[in-house]
């Protein structure tokens, strides 16, 4: 059987890209674009066969993808645009779905994607972004714009990483040419603690790609004994008046909650915050996914992944399909 | 040669400046082009952008006309071209274009010249829609609004000579 070419949009760390890669042989990680150097970094280590390209999608042309393939038919498109436009953690997001989509900078890399998937014409296309995207009015807009590019069906599959066995919570939706059936609940959730079981736990002794204590502020450090389990040490206003948490100990007999580019987490047993690598496994990632970078990127790549178990899921389903 | 038989398209921008300088430029050739035309403007160039190009028109020697559609298709629908050229940059472009050509055809047929006003220019289902040309060998990426100068300027410069 032939292999599927797979290109990447904002593939970020890959996260997307791994669970096809996990799922199945014949998906042929071909082309990863982004253009954050320390996720490409991490691309590139993660999967060296594939070819990276630095750059802003916004000023990519279709062409110069196909000429990266050397004219080879793209087969699966992923997509992870830029979620700040639309997301409900921004305090500043646009008033309306329409100004999120058209005239905000951020918003209107979802635009580009469709842009480049009309050029590109792929079998199969999956955009995952935030669930505010699932709107009524912004499912309108979309449909519009790819319904001009030829494509008059297309679903908002809204999927829930908690039911694939990750054990942080996580809906989005994922925009796609294809249905995507409800995923069957586990009968278990994965908690905190087995995901956590196994690493290190002593300060002295990390022993793991990315186990390295995180520092903080004295100020916060000094506050943690006192944390109880779900409690936070910093609260910050996002968009409509609510309230988000930051600086969460964990529950180690429950799920984590979503983990994003900022989050930092207290560890459920110990007086200190959670590693990358901690994060990474509260997000499905195997412990052989090394993150390249600073800090703060590092955590950065893995909030702002897909978790690979919930790709693999979609990886899974597209090809029993395209059997 | 009929100024109504040149027709210049600004497609698919969200910048309000750029459709006011598009505008702008067109205007200083009224003996090339008398209309604006415009596709696919969203954002502030919808709502700030084109009641700026439609004073600017308005406000110029030869008034013409303005005319916004939603896509390139509904242009060709709409005015029916007999040709239709895309502007593009070199490595996009598939012919150098030809000012001499361009200025035979206008005096007897309706020319379309769409310039791509997003960042990454014309998409290569527009750029399958007609002839895609480009300016100059050395020039590599330039923004829409240059891009009109220097067709028009290259055009009434072979009208002058």
């Amino acid at each position: 059987m032939k292999p599927l070419t797979i290109v990447d949009l904002y593939c970020g760390a890959g996260g997307f890209s791994l669970g096809f890669h996990l799922a199945s042989p014949h998906h042929q990680l071909s082309l990863a674009i982004d253009n954050n150097n320390w996720a490409l970094r991490t691309y590139e280590t993660n999967f060296p066969s594939a070819i990276t390209l630095n750059r802003d999608v916004t000023y990519l042309h279709s062409m110069e993808i196909l000429k990266e393939l050397n004219g080879k038919q793209v087969d699966i498109i992923l997509a992870g645009p830029p979620c700040e436009a639309f997301s409900s953690a921004n305090v500043n997001r646009k008033r309306t779905d329409y100004d999120r989509l058209y005239s905000d900078a951020t918003g209107r890399n979802m635009l580009h994607t469709i842009r480049l998937i009309s050029d590109l014409n792929p079998s199969y296309f999956i955009i995952e972004n935030v669930q505010q995207v699932a709107s009524k009015n912004m499912q309108t807009y979309i449909r519009r714009e790819f319904s001009k590019s030829g494509y008059s069906k297309i679903h908002f599959n809204m999927l829930e990483a908690l039911n694939v066995g990750v054990a942080s919570a996580r809906r989005r939706v994922f925009i796609s040419n294809v249905e995507f059936p409800p995923i069957q609940e586990e009968k278990e959730i994965t908690t905190v603690q087995h995901v956590l079981s196994g690493l290190s736990e002593s300060q002295s002794s990390f022993n793991c790609l990315n186990h390295e204590e995180v520092p903080l502020p004295h100020k916060l450090a000094k506050k943690i004994p006192r944390t109880p389990p779900n409690g936070a040490l910093i609260y910050f206003p996002g968009s409509g008046r609510r309230t988000f948490r930051n600086y969460i100990r964990l529950d180690s007999q429950t799920n984590a909650p979503t983990v994003m580019g900022k989050s930092r987490f207290i560890h459920p047993f110990l007086h200190r915050l959670c590693t990358v690598r901690e994060h990474a496994r509260l997000m499905s990632f195997p412990d052989s996914f090394s993150f390249a970078g600073p800090i703060v990127s590092q955590f950065n790549q893995v909030g702002e992944s897909v978790p690979p178990q919930l790709s693999k899921w979609i990886a899974n389903y597209l090809t029993k399909k395209t059997h | 040669m009929s100024t109504q038989n040149l027709l210049i398209t600004l497609h698919n921008t969200h910048s309000s400046n750029t459709v006011k300088l598009f505008a702008n430029t067109v205007v200083n050739f009224p003996h090339l082009c008398k209309n604006l035309i415009f596709s696919k403007i969203t954002s502030s160039a919808a709502s700030m952008g084109i009641p700026d190009a439609q004073k600017i028109i308005l406000g110029s020697e030869n008034p013409g006309s303005l005319f916004f559609f939603s896509d390139i298709q509904d242009i060709i629908e709409a005015l029916n071209p007999d040709k239709i050229y895309l502007l593009a940059p070199k490595r996009f472009g598939q012919k150098l274009v030809l000012f001499s050509d361009i200025i035979q055809e206008i005096k007897e047929q309706k020319v379309l010249v769409v310039v791509g006003g997003s960042p990454s220019g014309l998409t290569r289902k527009e750029l399958d829609l007609g002839e895609c040309i480009f300016l100059e060998e050395s020039i590599k990426d330039l923004n829409p609004v240059a891009s009109t100068a220097i067709f028009l300027y290259g055009l009434s410069k072979q009208i002058s000579e």
